[in-house]
């Protein structure tokens, strides 16, 4: 028999084995496979949430970053004004600085100078004085007469009449 | 060196002894003398000086100086006293001292005029004049010929000089050009 009765009538108990091996199982598995599902969704529920709001942190973590940015370039900004103001102000003070030691060495120069001329001055004054000095004197010696000798001695003593007593 | 206070002193006090006695001019003659032969023999003042040798042959030392000199009783008797006092050594400085006091009671004021040439005789009693009338006391004038001068008198009268030289005019000329 190889119609559908034959079938039946050779396979039907397999048939009937498997369904009631299928219920029995189903029977078996039903609450410990619905329990494990039904966790299992809760499950990747629960991570989707926190992939929800490890999403949203980073988001805001990203915005915080972009603003964080936004400022850095602000206090850089404010932070080249401020050190091209010192720069500024430092290369201010130190060009009068060197102004004033430049004045200072310069005015110390001039007198240097005006002291060395001055004593050069002098120096050359001096030995001029006494280089006449001495050829008169040289001449005195010389052309002194014994005449002239008497009218010293004659203009002294008239001078001493003039000393207050 | 004694002390010209201490010689002074000695000196006003002789001065004192001997003005009214008129023994002032003697007295000076034979000090000066005496101080003459002390300044050529440096050892008798070196004796006198010495507190090693005994008082009584110092004594006879001086006798035997007061003798050969022939100075008079006044003179005498003040070397004794300078003895007694450890003085005689300083003799020199007392008559020194004795000589300016003798000068200064009878008026006289030395005078030591410097001249690159010997006065000549009207000059000097010019001078001599002049220089009375500027003091108001007798002068004692000590020439002294100074080659190193070139011409002009200075003359000085106890620490004041007067300079009439070329020297000093020269002199006055340089501190004029040099300021």
């Amino acid at each position: 028999m190889n119609g559908p009765l034959g079938l039946v009538g050779s396979g039907l108990p397999r048939v009937v084995n498997f369904l009631i091996f299928v219920a029995a199982l189903y029977y078996l598995l039903r609450k410990p496979a619905s329990d494990f599902f039904r966790q299992r969704a809760r499950a990747i529920a629960r991570e989707l949430e926190e992939a929800r709001r490890a999403r949203e942190a980073a988001a805001r973590e990203l915005e915080q970053a972009r603003a964080r940015a936004a400022r850095v370039d602000e206090e850089v900004a404010a932070l080249r004004a401020r050190a091209e103001q010192e720069a500024e102000a430092e290369y201010e003070r130190l060009w009068r600085e060197a102004h004033a030691e430049a004045e200072k060495i310069r005015a110390l120069a001039e007198r240097e100078i005006e002291m060395a001329r001055r004593a050069a001055e002098m120096e050359l004054k001096a030995f001029l004085v006494e280089r006449a000095l001495a050829r008169a004197r040289a001449v005195l010696r010389q052309q002194l007469t014994e005449e002239d000798h008497r009218r010293l001695i004659a203009q002294f003593i008239e001078e001493l009449a003039e000393v207050p007593r | 060196m004694i002390p010209t206070r201490v010689a002074r002193r000695y000196a006003r006090a002789l001065a004192e002894y001997t003005f009214p006695r008129q023994e002032h001019g003697v007295v000076n003659d034979e000090l000066r003398a005496l101080a003459e032969v002390f300044r050529e023999t440096p050892l008798l003042g070196e004796v006198f000086a010495n507190p090693v040798i005994p008082r009584a042959q110092k004594e006879r030392l001086l006798q035997t100086l007061i003798e050969r000199t022939g100075v008079g009783r006044t003179t005498a008797t003040f070397l004794h006293l300078l003895l007694r006092n450890y003085r005689v050594q300083h003799l020199e400085a007392i008559a020194r001292a004795f000589a300016e006091e003798v000068d200064r009671r009878l008026g006289i004021v030395n005078v030591e005029v410097r001249t690159a040439r010997p006065l000549p005789d009207d000059e000097r009693q010019q001078l001599h004049r002049r220089l009375e009338e500027l003091t108001g006391k007798t002068v004692r004038l000590r020439e002294i010929v100074d080659e190193r001068l070139l011409g002009g008198v200075q003359a000085r009268v106890d620490s004041e000089v007067y300079d009439g030289s070329l020297d000093a005019r020269l002199e006055a000329l340089r501190r004029q050009l040099l300021r």
